[in-house]
């Protein structure tokens, strides 16, 4: 029945099509012929409007032998004009010049936003979030989206993101259409995503279109740079955690082009010259490495035709080698290696196709691995004859991986349907844990042994369809249906997803909107911690396990406030439901526990999560920012934890505020200053103690103790105990030097302005005194740095 | 391991300039309770100990001197017991196989708590062995062997089991403190102790109950690369300095408590470090301890237990 609706629809649409001419095209940056993602177009006749897709197309449709006017918008570009007169289905590309960017911050597009059946969406200009204030000379998308309303980050200095109280695994983040796995860098102080080399970041939090599934709380889509098509650019940068260097040039001017970018982490450098410096015969050396290096080709095949090729790969990498270090009776020498190092290889290829001047697709062929590793490596050698006569080599591995194959198509059938379809399949494989361990000694074979937790393969499918349409001059919708399937050893999970946004306009300046998603997720994550650490281990559902799922309402409304005041202003309500979430059995660990991680964790847990997000934005004028803040609840409920009773989340926050304040001096000196508070995390505090007999041995400084009496703690519940609210002021100030086409940015930042000691985690301990009182560890008192960037 | 604590230290090097400062404890809940705590040991004389729950920051003594400590089997009472020091109520009735004991202990101001426990019947160790030379590994460049430790018993079909096995070096230190040695980094467990789920924890002694081997001879075999030891006030046994095996047959609330405790300690979470916190990160979430003490906390449970002594056989010499 409900196909052959989609069907009758369908017919319907092309029928009224055939009515009309379109004009259809791409809107590209002038300057580097790099397409524009998210632009707006206005027909001032039609009084209607639409934006280019994730490639940069855009179409209309207009009654025969008419004369149209387009307005063409984007934030950091020139508003462009176009009028052009129809008389048959035109190709039009359209040219964006750059502008006043430094002058514009906003994080949503406010007129798209008040006619477009869209919500909860937050999208981040790359341009300018340069200018605010940075962790250690670091600019970092995640820790900008922070700064959002329903965003909120984890532990200090983190920038893993928890979107409208959902965990870090229930985002999907797509780097160029492929999804990631885990995106931080030194335990999440910083993420993956070079900015050099990102051109949009689009977060939806709520209201998911159709083609968009596989998690529970957010999307994030990143798109990187194309390359420059008409000449080299580059841009050098140098900070206190790492050097940057991006290239974009073309290939073929006008045809094909290129964008190489580099981040490299200094501290192994500084590591390896401070053990050289204690001692020049050094056999010894450590440090951490981490490096980024995103690449893209973009070819245009031909008008209708064109291909990218997109890769990324990242990598941290914490080492210690030792060499020629002699046995006790200097028979022998041995040669040790021992590192932790995880990474993602992520590529893509895509090809755009325009089937016609309404029918737009898009293949995509890609892979995403993430791993984890710990391996430590000795070789024995004998001292006289350097004959290697001993190895050992033990470890642990994890590792998830992806191919993926998707097609998505947009068809325009008329100016009141803009059409979505296409489907993806995922073919994974998860290897949660596998430990190896081998001994060699006097080239005897004495042990070699692997133990793993059983390999997982599994398929995911989707297919999708949605239709944005307008309903009236007021009234505009986007409605939609994701069906979803999983199988994994034998068993078939299979889900349909609908989807709905609608959007009132009240006046041009006010609308109310509302939206429904339900959304399910094969993949769980088992996070050992909230540090953020690699060691948290991606699972999928199992026979035993099944998909998460979540049911989310949301009700916004959106106002333009009075010109003069430059102030646009969104509210936010939500109301999200999520079953069959997992997490560690009371006690248990990956590391702790026996057996496979299935028998150490509980399934079947809800979670529920509402609240209210306010966003009032200046966009324009000399002095520009946000203020967001967030109000709400979120809590956990499992039959086996807390005694079956609801807990609040470990990242409760009742309270959210961010506050952005930008200051444009002048083209040489831009001011920038951010708050932020928080409500402290929840977490699990004895509040009382007692003595039981139980054999011990405790560690006292030096010695151990025995006692046949051991201290015990009493918990009241799973997350009793608030934390200190979290809050602190960062500052920056840029230094812009334009001389002809080479810009020069020095940038000057404190973090943590005014050093309020904000806890990492709380634990007890004996004063000077020798009375027992609880303490707080901070991590960053006050934090000043430098960052100079160089463009060509 | 040590992998996973050289990228703690990596970590640490990012924390620039990491501080502490003393803060309130908020919310913490004043109610204290009585803490009865009583391990019945056959042919032994019955020993309670009462304290009473605390504030974490309680820092002073939390022994009841002054409780009424009763001693009853089923509905018949025996005897007060009399206080000796630190919260120490004693008897010279001597805990029975087979017996079910009930200790109740009230105190003015406290709700009386009590707890019950039946003493099990001993098992019989048949064959013990301490070995070394078996098992080899490297450690800091060096190859060293794995202790080997091995035991033999039979298991009584008529009955549901439950068992704690101890290897232990104990050697009289002091006229009042016996050194303890008890090796407690099992790097090959025996599928029996495996199964318990506990060798993760570090447990100096291996809980296991007869669910996979009712009525049929056991032979337990583990390696173990290090050991805990300290100075204790009391014996383990009352036998010369050496080597011992010793075989408990303990109750099924000693059983449970004993696992509850071992999970307990393991997330106890109680370091200032930062070091040691990041790697307690790695740890679960806090875990309840078991207690069968009504209106209070404490355990009461029993046991019996024989012992061998062993000899170290070194195969490497």
């Amino acid at each position: 029945m409900m196909m052959k609706l989609l069907l009758l629809m369908f017919s319907l649409m092309v029928l009224h099509s055939s009515a009309q001419h379109t004009i259809s095209g791409f809107v590209y940056d002038s300057a580097t012929s790099e397409r524009v993602i998210g632009a707006n177009l206005y027909v001032t006749e039609l009084k209607t409007g639409t934006s280019t897709n994730n490639y940069g197309f855009y179409a209309f449709n207009v009654a025969k032998s008419d004369s149209i006017t387009i307005m063409v918008s984007f934030v950091g570009y020139k508003t462009e004009v176009v009028r052009i007169y129809i008389d048959k289905n035109i190709r039009r590309e359209i040219s964006l010049s750059q502008g006043i960017q430094l002058k514009e911050v906003t994080i949503t597009s406010v007129s798209t936003s008040l006619s477009k059946p869209i919500i909860s969406i937050l999208e981040l200009p790359m341009k300018q979030i340069a200018y605010l204030p940075k962790l250690a000379g670091e600019t970092d998308i995640m820790r900008v989206f922070q700064l959002m309303p329903g965003v909120q980050m984890g532990k200090e200095g983190t920038s893993g993101i928890y979107v409208r109280g959902g965990s870090p695994d229930q985002n999907l983040i797509l780097l160029d259409d492929i999804p990631m796995y885990y995106v931080n860098h030194i335990g999440g102080f910083i993420s993956v995503f070079n900015p050099n080399a990102i051109n949009s970041a689009t977060l939806y939090k709520g209201g998911f279109p159709a083609r968009y599934g596989g998690r529970l709380s957010s999307i994030l889509d990143i798109r990187m740079k194309e390359g420059n098509m008409k000449e080299i650019k580059g841009n050098f940068s140098i900070g206190i955690l790492s050097s940057k260097l991006t290239l974009e040039f073309p290939i073929k001017k006008d045809k094909t082009s290129a964008i190489i970018s580099l981040r490299r982490s200094i501290f192994d450098l500084v590591t390896r010259g401070y053990f050289l410096l204690l001692d020049p015969e050094s056999k010894q050396s450590a440090g951490y490495t981490i490096y980024d290096l995103n690449a893209k080709i973009n070819h245009k095949i031909s008008d209708k035709d064109h291909l990218y090729f997109s890769f990324y790969s990242g990598h941290d990498r914490l080492f210690s080698n030792q060499r020629d270090f002699d046995s006790y009776d200097n028979k022998f020498k041995f040669n040790s290696k021992r590192y932790t190092q995880w990474g993602n290889t992520v590529f893509a290829i895509r090809w755009n196709h325009i089937y016609n001047n309404r029918l737009f697709g898009n293949i995509t062929i890609g892979y995403t691995r993430f791993y984890y590793n710990i391996i430590a490596n000795a070789n024995k050698y004998v001292t006289e004859t350097h004959e290697k006569v001993g190895v050992v080599n033990t470890g642990f591995n994890s590792t998830v991986s992806d191919g993926i194959t998707k097609a998505d198509f947009d068809y325009y059938p008329s100016n009141k349907h803009h059409v979505k379809f296409g489907g993806t399949l995922i073919y994974h494989k998860y290897n949660p844990s596998s430990n190896f361990s081998k001994l060699i000694d006097n080239n005897v074979t004495l042990n070699d042994t692997t133990f793993n937790s059983p390999t997982i393969k599994a398929v995911e499918m989707s297919l999708y369809a949605e239709d944005e349409f307008t309903v009236s001059d007021a009234l505009s919708m986007n409605t939609g249906i994701r069906f979803t399937g999983f199988v994994v050893d034998g068993k078939k999970y299979y889900s349909p997803e609908p989807r709905f946004t609608a959007n009132y306009a009240i006046s041009s300046n006010s609308s109310l909107k509302a939206s429904y998603a339900y959304m399910t997720q094969p993949i769980h994550l088992l996070s050992n911690s909230g540090v953020g650490l690699p060691a948290d281990l991606w699972v999928p559902a199992t026979v035993n396990i099944k998909p998460e799922s979540s049911h989310q309402i949301v009700l916004g409304f959106l106002h333009r406030l009075p010109e003069k005041l430059g102030l646009d202003l969104t509210v936010e309500a939500f109301y999200k439901h999520m079953a069959d979430l997992i997490d560690f059995k009371e006690g248990l660990s990956f590391f702790s526990g026996k057996g496979d991680w299935q028998n150490k964790v509980e399934s079947g847990g809800k979670g529920e999560v509402f609240g209210v997000e306010v966003l009032i934005e200046k966009k324009e004028g000399k002095i520009t920012g946000w203020l967001a803040y967030s109000l709400s609840r979120n809590t956990r409920q499992f039959a086996n934890i807390n005694s079956g009773i609801r807990y609040p989340y470990v990242y409760d926050h009742t309270h959210d505020i961010s506050l952005v304040v930008n200051q444009y001096v002048n083209d040489h000196i831009t001011l920038s200053a951010i708050w932020v508070y928080s409500t402290g995390n929840a977490i699990t505090m004895p509040t009382n103690k007692n003595l039981v007999s139980a054999m011990t041995f405790y560690d006292v400084g030096n010695y151990i103790i025995g006692s046949y009496y051991s201290e015990s703690h009493i918990y009241p519940g799973k997350n009793n105990y608030r934390m200190p609210a979290y809050h602190r002021l960062d500052l920056s100030c840029s230094f812009t030097r334009h001389n002809g086409k080479r810009t020069k940015v020095w940038s000057i930042d404190i973090y943590n302005a005014y050093c309020r000691l904000n806890p990492f985690y709380l634990y007890f301990d004996k004063n000077k005194a020798g009375d027992i009182k609880l303490y707080s560890f901070s991590l960053f008192p006050i934090i000043p740095s430098f960052s100079y960037s160089y463009s060509f | 391991m040590r992998a996973i604590h050289l990228y703690i230290q990596g970590i640490l090097c990012l924390l620039l300039a990491g501080c502490s400062k003393e803060i309130t404890l908020r919310n913490s809940d004043p109610v204290s309770k009585l803490v009865l705590n009583c391990i019945l040991i056959a042919d032994e004389p019955i020993v309670a100990n009462v304290s009473h729950t605390a504030n974490v920051t309680f820092n002073e003594s939390m022994y009841v001197n002054n409780a009424i400590v009763e001693l009853w089997t089923g509905n018949t009472f025996i005897e007060e017991m009399k206080y000796t020091k630190d919260g120490e109520y004693t008897t010279q009735v001597r805990a029975k196989e087979g017996m079910s004991y009930t200790l109740k202990a009230r105190v003015q101001g406290y709700e009386q708590v009590e707890g019950t426990d039946s003493v099990p019947k001993s098992a019989r160790i048949i064959d013990s062995k301490y070995e070394k030379g078996d098992h080899p590994y490297i450690s800091a460049g060096e190859l060293e062997y794995y202790a080997d430790y091995s035991i033999v018993f039979n298991d009584d079909p008529k009955y549901v089991n439950f068992y704690e096995v101890l290897f232990a070096f104990q050697m009289k230190d002091t006229d009042s403190t016996y050194f303890i040695s008890l090796p407690s980094v099992c790097r090959i467990p025996d599928p029996v102790i495996d199964d318990e789920g506990l060798i993760n924890f570090f447990p100096e002694t291996y809980i296991f109950s007869d669910q996979r081997n009712n009525g049929s001879g056991f032979n337990i075999e583990m390696s173990f690369s290090a050991s805990s030891s300290s100075s204790f006030t009391k014996p383990l046994i009352n036998g010369n300095d050496g080597s011992y095996t010793i075989l408990r047959t303990i109750s099924k609330n000693y059983y449970v408590f004993l696992k509850s405790w071992y999970i307990h300690r393991y997330n106890l979470q109680l370091s200032s470090s930062i070091t040691e916190m990041i790697y307690e990160g790695l740890t679960g979430n806090p875990f309840p301890l078991y207690t069968n003490v009504k209106n209070g906390y404490g355990i009461v449970a029993a046991y019996s237990q024989t012992f061998l002594k062993t000899e170290l056989i070194d195969h490497t010499k």
